[in-house]
């Protein structure tokens, strides 16, 4: 379901949010998050950084109505944190799997399903494919309580992702994964940013926020040290990088030196033959392992689930289209606001035939390497610049 | 092994198809028919016979028909034999020329004809039949429709197979209880997917009950206490002792198996309910359930559905097993003779059944008469006539102990003086019902005899509505229950009946200061019969499911802030408070603290006395003014004692118990929820 672009673009809004933990006599324990104010606009892939301790979660259980705000103002989709009916939009999955042992993979996201009002047909479709995602469809059957950190951090990424959420809170959601793991997660993330959904991401893993957020939030001690954009924060104006072929001839260099030196009055700073990243080349070992049909015990992952990138056809689409007008209606009920414009657009969305979404996702994938190849995106920018300084130096 | 792998896995994807379904519907509807309907048709017949039998003996052809049986022992109807050869020479008839018994001679004619095998307490009402039948009939296709199949079988290939194996090994009596452990169990599994399948609406509270219902089956500690309990139930009857009387037998089974059926089910509650919300608290898990659409109230409602259900599922097989035993055991034989007769009526009369009870209306002192008794009982006394002002209190407890001395004095016939025989007449009101029923009223007396040996009998004599000509007399035994039978048509019209109660003992002058009959409050009483024992079964059932339900209640409304052991504890005591609150409350009426007018203050020891028993005596009050309700609800005690429980009781139960007190505490459940911050707790344990 969407929500009304026009009434609740910003999905998250802190005003000098504060949270203070006291003990049973009242005295401040801790001052976990402290006047902290920022805005998640909808579609935004928003990354909160910041070492163990600095606020990340408990501002993530904030927003999830978990805990009470101390001071200053909150708002999730224009309402209150606690209220109930935000929820049904929003996806979460804690720093921890918290699930119940007892339970088996197929039906835990069944139970999560169902928290969520959806109805069989489309709770058993999404569950195959969240499985088949998450590379548990062999272990459907087996209790959660028997799994390792790894297979569990893949359970609850699923059970998130039950209800397609228009809002996703994931906080370390790469901890415990292997590098495959990590690299599903983030080309997950780039899939449903394409499609429009909010994303807050909470990790203190670097690289993984730098890959695929939009914006980004420095917490530490509570309170906010740095906020912008990704190119906004790491963007450094004092250098350039030419990513060029092997240079054979080390003339070359001294002649491109001379060059520097005449026309930008500076030098080569230094010169390195560039290597592929771990993360990389472990992946093509895997991949190529994969090829070769080598057997393994461990968990197999697959493609982004179809539903989550807006395909989901036949019955399963009328069951889906069924329970978006209940909800739709549910929600008119509660006063949420919503675009029935922006409703139809999906749902002509949803209906596109298999050979665009063929397209679109190739173009999804094409889309995507530029996105996570930082050298030649690098580059790209600065032909697109260069190309710019020409036609406005005409 | 592999071989039974494959072949369960086969079995298993068959009986997911609709082909196979239908046909498995078919074959089982077949087979149930095959076996209900020549039951059916033989019992109707039956019953035909023995109505024809019957007028034939009390007609006016009975003695033709009576000499016919007793020189040939047959009885020809419509061109079919009824009798036996031995009953050949056998006296129907008395001097009169009339049949001695039509009735008993009704069944010796038929007991040849009795089909014999349908079980005998089938046979007894031809309704049962209809029930069992539909009951088995609805059994296999649920189990077929929830692809139950292989359970179903392997229940009864282990049924049959210990049946027999443990009776040829001598062990007939663990048989039947593993075969009783193999039926309750498939059942339990039965009803617990029937419970999967209503709450399959994907409804947020439906998915968490559902949840429950999966962790109880799941779960070490719900599935010990489930063990427990299908052992405990099979057990029962094998411990019976078969020499005592059928009466005493039937009431030990009521009273054991339903005893310890709630209170499984009560522990069961009480710790799946903690746990349920405490640990889900305390391990996080509800960090994901409250993030997605759930209300708090609607998690709390889901938890307490959940083990909602769970108890009626416990409640329904136990009461299931509970009645078919009854049903079997009523048809048992009994000793023979007069003593065996008696005890199978005592079954009928006053333990199979639903009675209604009525007790005599006392007289009561006026305000005015009972000051006037107070004024002459201070003057009376000396100490008291001297006081300038008597208290409050000591006048409100002289006015108590007149009135009740007043009522005592009702209760007491002197014993014979002086050739004068002494009498008292007590009025019951009310009896149109029983009046309308026509069924005999049990008139129940005990009565202590001043320092009677209770070895020793004493005499009394009754009289019905001051009429001579029902006078009788009565031996009874001090501080013994006795029974004796009154007609309903002794009834009056306006729904009344009069005894008056003769003392007969004649001490003597020797023994003169003995001989004073006299009751406690409910000493006399008028039972009789308004419903049959089936209807007030269910109601018991119902009753208890009630109890359970608030039990359910209050451990998840305090698990929302207490941790598994502390919320245990606390829900245990209360139900045990309030399973005594009817024994506190006679215990209040004997404990009070010392009036503070009667010592000095400036003891600390004493001081300290006061305030301990000021504060346990609140404590009592409170918990008998909360809990009252609950404790006095004993569907056991009355089924056992053959008594009615009303819809009334049942409803008021329902709306107090089940609906404003359950409510209340999942009121309190929400508001602590709400207030409480779920992710604040940061300890495992």
């Amino acid at each position: 379901m969407a929500i009304s672009n026009n009434t609740i673009e910003t999905v998250v809004e802190t005003v000098g949010l504060t949270k203070i933990f006291r003990d049973f006599w009242m005295r401040t324990k801790a001052t976990a998050v402290d006047g902290v104010s920022f805005q998640i606009q909808k579609g935004e892939l928003f990354g909160l950084l910041g070492p163990n301790g600095s606020g990340k979660s408990t501002t993530i259980k904030l927003i999830l109505g978990l805990l009470n705000i101390t001071k200053g103002r909150l708002t999730v989709f224009g309402r209150e944190p606690h209220d109930v009916a935000v929820k049904r939009f929003i996806g979460f999955l804690p720093e921890e799997s918290y699930l119940y042992p007892y339970l088996n993979c197929n039906e835990t996201l069944d139970y999560y399903g169902r928290l969520y009002g959806i109805a069989r047909k489309v709770r058993k479709r999404r569950s195959e494919e969240l499985l088949d995602m998450v590379g548990l469809t062999q272990v459907a059957h087996r209790h959660v309580g028997e799994f390792s950190k790894g297979m569990m951090r893949r359970i609850g990424l699923a059970q998130a992702l039950m209800n397609d959420p228009e809002f996703l809170i994931l906080d370390e959601p790469t901890s415990g994964l292997d590098p495959i793991g990590t690299r599903q997660v983030k080309d997950l993330l780039v899939e449903l940013k394409r499609r429009g959904k909010t994303i807050l991401l909470s990790s203190h893993l670097l690289a993984d926020v730098e890959d695929v957020c939009d914006r980004m939030t420095i917490l530490y001690g509570g309170k906010i040290h740095a906020q912008g954009t990704a190119d906004e924060l790491l963007l450094d104006s004092e250098h350039t990088i030419l990513r060029i072929p092997r240079i054979q001839n080390d003339g070359t260099i001294e002649k491109i030196d001379s060059i520097l030196q005449a026309n930008e009055g500076s030098s080569i700073e230094s010169v390195n033959q560039p290597r592929q990243n771990l993360e990389s080349f472990f992946i093509q070992i895997v991949d190529r392992a994969r090829e070769a049909k080598i057997e393994t015990s461990g968990v197999k992952g697959g493609a982004t689930a179809p539903f989550l990138k807006g395909d989901e056809g036949g019955d399963v689409l009328i069951d889906k289209l069924v329970d978006q007008s209940a909800d739709f209606a549910k929600a008119l009920e509660e006063d949420i606001e919503v675009e029935t414009e922006v409703q139809d657009a999906e749902v002509l969305d949803l209906l596109v035939s298999a050979e665009e979404q063929a397209t679109r996702a190739t173009e999804a994938t094409s889309t995507q390497s530029i996105s996570t190849d930082a050298d030649s995106s690098v580059i790209d920018s600065l032909l697109e610049d260069s190309d710019d300084e020409q036609q406005e130096s005409k | 092994m592999r071989t039974l792998l494959a072949l369960h896995r086969r079995l298993h994807l068959w009986q997911q198809k609709k082909s196979s379904r239908w046909i498995l519907s078919g074959l089982l509807s077949i087979l149930v028919l095959i076996l209900v309907v020549p039951a059916l048709l033989s019992t109707y017949q039956l019953y035909e016979d023995r109505e024809e039998i019957f007028s034939l003996l009390v007609g006016p052809d009975q003695r033709i028909v009576a000499e016919q049986l007793q020189e040939t022992g047959f009885v020809t109807i419509d061109g079919r034999m009824f009798g036996d050869e031995r009953l050949k020479g056998f006296t129907f008839l008395t001097e009169e020329g009339t049949v001695i018994n039509p009735a008993d001679a009704t069944s010796l004619v038929l007991s040849s004809s009795i089909p014999r095998w349908i079980p005998a307490w089938l046979l007894r009402d031809p309704n049962m039949i209809w029930i069992a039948g539909g009951v088995a009939l609805g059994w296999c296709l649920i189990s077929v429709w929830l692809s139950l199949l292989l359970p179903f079988i392997y229940s009864i290939v282990l049924g049959t197979s210990s049946w027999f194996v443990l009776r040829a090994l001598g062990f007939p009596n663990l048989s039947m209880v593993l075969v009783g452990m193999c039926i309750l169990g498939y059942s339990y599994h039965l009803l617990l997917q029937i419970f999967n399948f209503l709450f399959s609406s994907p409804k947020q509270a439906f998915a968490i009950a559902r949840g429950v219902l999966l962790e109880a089956t799941r779960t070490k500690m719900s599935i010990a206490f489930l063990s427990i309990l299908l052992v405990v139930l099979p057990l029962i009857p094998i411990l019976l002792d078969p020499e005592s009387p059928l009466r005493h037998r039937v009431q030990t089974m009521l009273s054991r198996s339903l005893g310890a059926t709630f209170i499984i089910a009560a522990f069961l509650t009480v710790f799946l309910g903690c746990a349920t919300v405490a640990f889900e608290i305390r391990d996080r898990q509800i960090w994901q359930v409250l993030t997605k659409p759930v209300s708090k109230f609607g998690y709390l409602f889901g938890k307490w559905l959940g083990i909602v259900s769970l108890n009626f599922a416990i409640l329904t097989i136990a009461g299931l097993s509970v009645f078919m035993y009854m049903q079997y055991l009523r048809t048992t034989p009994v000793a023979e003779g007069l003593q065996g007769d008696l005890d199978r009526l005592a079954v009928e009369e006053e333990v199979l059944t639903a009675r209604e009870r009525s007790l005599p209306k006392f007289e009561v002192l006026t305000n005015e008469q009972v000051a006037s008794r107070v004024e002459t009982m201070i003057d009376a006394d000396d100490e008291l006539r001297e006081e300038d002002q008597i208290r409050v209190q000591l006048r409100q407890k002289l006015r108590d102990e007149v009135q009740e001395q007043y009522l005592a004095q009702q209760r007491s016939i002197p014993a014979n003086r002086d050739g004068t025989i002494y009498s008292h007449t007590y009025t019951f009101s009310g009896l149109q019902q029983a009046k309308e029923m026509g069924t005999p009223l049990a008139f129940r007396y005990k009565f202590f005899i001043g320092a009677a040996d209770e070895q020793e009998t004493y005499d009394a004599g009754f009289v019905y509505n001051n009429d001579p000509a029902t006078r009788h007399l009565v031996t009874y035994v001090p501080t013994m229950t006795h029974v004796t039978m009154v007609p309903a048509y002794l009834i009056t019209d306006d729904g009344k009946l009069s005894i008056t109660i003769y003392n007969l003992f004649d001490p003597g002058s020797e023994y003169y200061y003995k001989g004073t009959m006299s009751f406690d409050k409910d000493g006399i009483q008028l039972l009789y019969r308004v419903g049959n024992f089936e209807s007030n079964f269910f109601r018991a059932i119902l009753v208890l499911l009630i109890k359970l339900s608030f039990l359910a209640a209050l451990a998840i409304a305090v698990s929302t802030f207490l941790s598994f052991p502390v919320a245990c504890m606390i829900t245990l005591t209360v139900f045990a408070s309030a399973t005594l609150s009817p024994y506190l409350t006679q215990s209040l009426d004997y404990y009070f603290p010392p009036s503070t007018e009667d010592f000095d203050f400036s003891q600390i020891g004493i001081t300290i006395q006061w305030a301990f028993e000021s504060v346990v005596h609140a404590i009592a009050t409170a918990i008998v003014f909360c809990l009252d309700g609950f404790g006095s609800q004993r569907p056991a005690t009355q089924l056992v004692n053959g008594m009615l429980i009303t819809w009334g009781t049942v409803l008021k139960g329902f709306v107090t118990i089940g609906v404003v007190w359950s409510g209340v505490a999942l009121a309190i459940g929400t508001f602590v929820l709400r207030k409480r911050q779920l992710a604040i707790y940061s300890g495992k344990g």
